[in-house]
């Protein structure tokens, strides 16, 4: 072999395999985990606002406004198996969305 | 027929992740490759692949020309090892370097001893002369091509890339 062979032989070992599924994968949890950050820190910074202004609200209107939204809420919170149904409704619809996407394969 | 680069940007941009799950399967082999040749460390050069690419994905939104991609994307991971080279004290990644190179892929046709002398010859270059080496001798990018990605006049890519061949061959025993 003359010395550029051996150059470009020595240059090639750095090669990189045309596919990797290992790495591949490596990338596509990352960024599953990075989307899955971002749309909780998005949540919780709608969970802040809404909190911030339903206080805002019930400090401005006093607390009968509380009690009188909660007053008409009773009939749906005693209905039976709504709740746990809605329970279901909201994983079915959200989980798929937050997972990674490693985790629901 | 395969989407572009452009098309798969603004795809991507749109918020399918799988579109950029095509660019990285496109061109994570040759970024992969050309941090390997300017890290001369495996391991550390996939790992600044992976967060080029996470990088990349994140700053979509600021590419400009999505023609560029891979000239854009190139360049991200070429800040990124430089970055890395600063923080990293000089001699600890030598010593790091060197005990690295043990578990690398052998060249085909090389002796130990040439593969050896090889490898200090490129650790004595400097990581200019390493990423032209890299892009264009290992890549087969073209000058231009390389000055776009490491920011350099064509004039200082072909002279870095003389000199670098230089003494490379010269480690071989070969003409300087």
């Amino acid at each position: 072999m003359s010395p550029n062979e051996k150059l470009t032989s020595f240059l090639m070992a750095d090669q990189a395999p045309a596919f990797d599924p290992g790495f591949i994968a490596g990338l596509e949890e990352r960024m599953a985990r990075d989307r899955l950050l971002s749309r909780l820190w998005q949540l919780a910074v709608l969970a802040i606002a809404i909190g911030a202004v339903c206080f805002g609200l019930a400090m401005a209107s006093g607390p009968q406004v509380l009690a009188t939204a909660f007053s008409g809420m009773d009939g749906v919170i005693e209905t039976p198996g709504l709740l746990l149904a809605a329970i279901i409704v909201a994983a079915g619809v959200y989980l798929p969305r937050i997972l990674p996407r490693a985790l629901i394969r | 027929m395969p989407l572009s680069d452009a098309d798969l940007v603004a795809a991507a941009r749109r918020g399918r992740d799988a579109a950029f799950g095509q660019l990285a399967v496109r061109h994570s082999p040759a970024l992969r490759s050309f941090l390997r040749g300017v890290c001369r460390d495996h391991a550390l050069a996939d790992d600044m692949a992976q967060e080029t690419l996470i990088k990349a994905w994140r700053n979509l939104a600021s590419l400009e020309n999505p023609d560029v991609f891979r000239s854009w994307l190139f360049g991200i991971g070429w800040r990124l090892v430089s970055q890395h080279r600063r923080a990293a004290g000089r001699r600890l990644q030598r010593e790091q370097d060197w005990s690295d190179v043990q578990g690398q892929q052998r060249s085909e046709g090389i002796s130990q001893q040439e593969s050896l002398a090889l490898e200090a010859a490129m650790h004595a270059l400097t990581p200019d002369q390493r990423a032209c080496i890299s892009l264009c001798l290992a890549g087969g990018w073209s000058h231009g091509e390389a000055a776009e990605v490491l920011d350099m006049p064509v004039g200082t890519i072909k002279s870095h890339i003389k000199r670098g061949r230089a003494k490379l061959l010269a480690a071989l025993g070969g003409e300087a």
